[in-house]
């Protein structure tokens, strides 16, 4: 036999007797778990992939390294290159930093275990990108805004993701109304999962609330904005005060109006009060009116006092009312008071007592004068 | 020859006149008198008018104070004017019932007459004065949609207290009247009364009617 055959043959058997060796130690590492947090990313997010490798074999295998490979999902942490053994019926977690980079979809990275024995394990792990964001909705607001009227909005926020997201708080913006609450923390979002938030908001102007909902996934922030056009309506189910049958009369020093106050709307008007207002001054005994609560189609009569300066033809009487939830509301109802006379206001009660008396005394002087006149004739 | 003083003329008018009637007709004191009067309501009538100039309409608004010295001059002139009126009325009644005498001496003994008024116009605006302090006036459409508002406001118990003492002075006058007249016209006692009281009582009853 030649030299060369025995040199190929020992090889052959070498090989024959190593190669099964390696072989089985490498084939009883495998890939038993991994896990992405967050559990699906947005584009852009960072996050971790924890894979879990475990020895199912009787002896331990040596690890040179262990790597993660990808492009659309962007590998941010180094590979592991001094890993050591992995010892028989074992487990060891190997974590990477990624980032998402790429449009929706489920990408596979590569894992990969080289041995130091040789041979290495590839495994890809599907990581899988949504950029789907919280859904936001106004699930009840008021059929009518008005100035300095609370009112309630209820958002709905659901989460229509594949994974939960962390710490959800909606946070109500703009200018011309205030809110209470002033934002409100929801949590937690379960995948397709929803909470709802109410806002009782007043406005001073029309104006638009910009409801912005922040959330986590995993540790990056992101927003969803939700806006709600506030206009001034006139409710039209609100109390609607009427004033009829209005009269007019002189009084002492200024103005009696007497007439009825009806409440022409769908809800009841509580709390009213009728007073007169600029340019006349109320006046003793009845400065305000005290009507208390007026349902629908419910009138009461009102009386009201007050004196002008000269030269007004018409004074507001000012209705002023509440509803059910104690928001104030203040209408005017013109009066006109052109065709009617003030009385002149006795300044005292010895005014016209005092009158009587000059004229006692003249009219005693002057018969006097006339007598003795007649006497001297 | 007799003096007279003014306190003749206000309790002795008898005396009074007939002293007058031997002096000489002078017509200087009873105009003195009269424009007295005339003076007082000339005042009056335009310190009244002023608060109502607000009610002027506004394109001839500035002429206001012009106005007020019209109605002013008026007064006084409307003064003068009764004299001579109710001097006529005495001179015509007392020519049915055979008096004689000139007509410028009754329109002198009448103008002393006048005396009282003097004193009770000036009450008049007093208690007119007062009344003004606490009105309020309407508005100057009340006043287009009601003409007798003005009417309305003359039946305040100032006012008509403040006219029944004018009217008391007007009676003193009266009675002055009767003896003037009865001295001017050459009348017995009973026809100056009758000369005198018939006019003034219509007179009387006329403001009586116009004050309540």
């Amino acid at each position: 036999m030649k030299l060369s055959h025995i040199f190929i043959i020992a090889v052959l058997l070498a090989a024959g007797f190593l190669i099964p060796a390696a072989s089985a130690g490498t084939a009883d590492v495998t890939v038993t778990s991994y896990q992405t947090d967050p559990a699906s990313l947005m584009r852009w997010d960072s996050g971790t992939l924890t894979v879990t490798v475990m020895n199912n074999g009787a002896e331990s295998v040596a690890i040179r390294s262990a790597r993660l490979y990808g492009d659309e999902i962007q590998v941010l942490s180094d590979a592991y290159s001094s890993v050591g053994d992995i010892g028989a019926g074992t487990t060891k977690e190997f974590t990477f930093t990624v980032r998402a980079n790429a449009p929706d979809a489920t990408y596979y990275p590569k894992f990969v275990i080289d041995f130091r024995d040789g041979g290495s394990l590839r495994y890809p792990i599907p990581v899988r990108v949504e950029n789907t964001g919280l859904a936001v909705a106004v699930a009840a607001k008021p059929s009518a805004f008005a100035e300095g009227r609370e009112a309630d909005v209820t958002l709905t926020i659901g989460n229509p993701r594949s994974a939960r997201v962390t710490g959800v708080t909606v946070v109500p913006e703009g200018d011309g109304f205030t809110s209470t609450p002033s934002s409100a923390f929801v949590g937690t979002l379960e995948s397709d999962q929803a909470a709802r938030v109410i806002f009782n908001v007043t406005p001073s102007e029309p104006t638009d609330i910009a409801f912005r909902v922040i959330y986590r996934n995993g540790v990056n922030t992101h927003e969803t904005m939700l806006t709600l056009p506030v206009a001034f309506t006139s409710d039209k189910r609100s109390a609607d005060p009427v004033l009829t049958n209005i009269e007019v009369e002189p009084v002492a020093g200024g103005y009696r109006v007497t007439g009825d106050v009806t409440n022409a709307g769908l809800e009841s008007a509580r709390s009213v009060i009728i007073t007169s207002g600029e340019p006349a001054t109320p006046i003793d005994p009845f400065r305000v009116y005290v009507v208390g609560t007026l349902d629908s189609d419910d009138f009461s009569s009102f009386e009201v006092t007050f004196r002008t300066e000269t030269g007004a033809v018409e004074i507001p009487l000012v209705i002023e009312y509440r509803d059910g939830d104690g928001n104030v509301y203040t209408e005017q109802a013109m009066v006109n008071i052109g065709t009617t006379t003030v009385l002149p206001q006795q300044q005292s009660e010895g005014l016209p007592g005092a009158a009587i008396a000059v004229l006692a005394l003249v009219a005693v002087g002057i018969a006097g004068a006339v007598i003795y006149s007649w006497r001297r004739a | 020859m007799v003096t007279t003083t003014t306190k003749d003329l206000f309790l002795n008018p008898r005396a009074f006149f007939d002293a007058k009637k031997a002096e000489g007709e002078s017509l200087k004191v009873p105009v003195l008198i009269v424009l007295a009067i005339g003076i007082v309501s000339a005042i009056s009538a335009y310190v009244l008018a002023l608060p109502f100039l607000e009610y002027l309409p506004p394109e001839v608004a500035g002429l206001g104070p012009v106005f007020a010295a019209f109605g002013s001059v008026v007064a006084l002139i409307m003064a003068i004017v009764m004299w001579v009126v109710f001097a006529g009325v005495f001179h015509g009644i007392s020519a049915l019932l055979g008096g004689e005498g000139s007509f410028k001496r009754t329109l002198a003994f009448v103008g002393y007459g006048y005396a009282p008024q003097v004193i009770g116009t000036a009450i008049y605006v007093v208690f007119v004065y007062l009344f003004m302090a606490n009105l309020q006036l309407p508005p100057a459409s009340a006043i287009s949609a009601d003409p007798t508002i003005f009417a309305d406001l003359m039946k305040d118990p100032l006012i008509q207290i403040g006219g029944i003492i004018s009217l008391l002075f007007v009676l003193w006058s009266a009675n002055i009247w009767i003896f003037g007249v009865r001295a001017a016209r050459n009348l017995s006692l009973k026809n100056a009364a009758i000369t005198v009281g018939v006019p003034m009582a219509l007179y009387i009853l006329y403001v009586l009617f116009t004050l309540l």
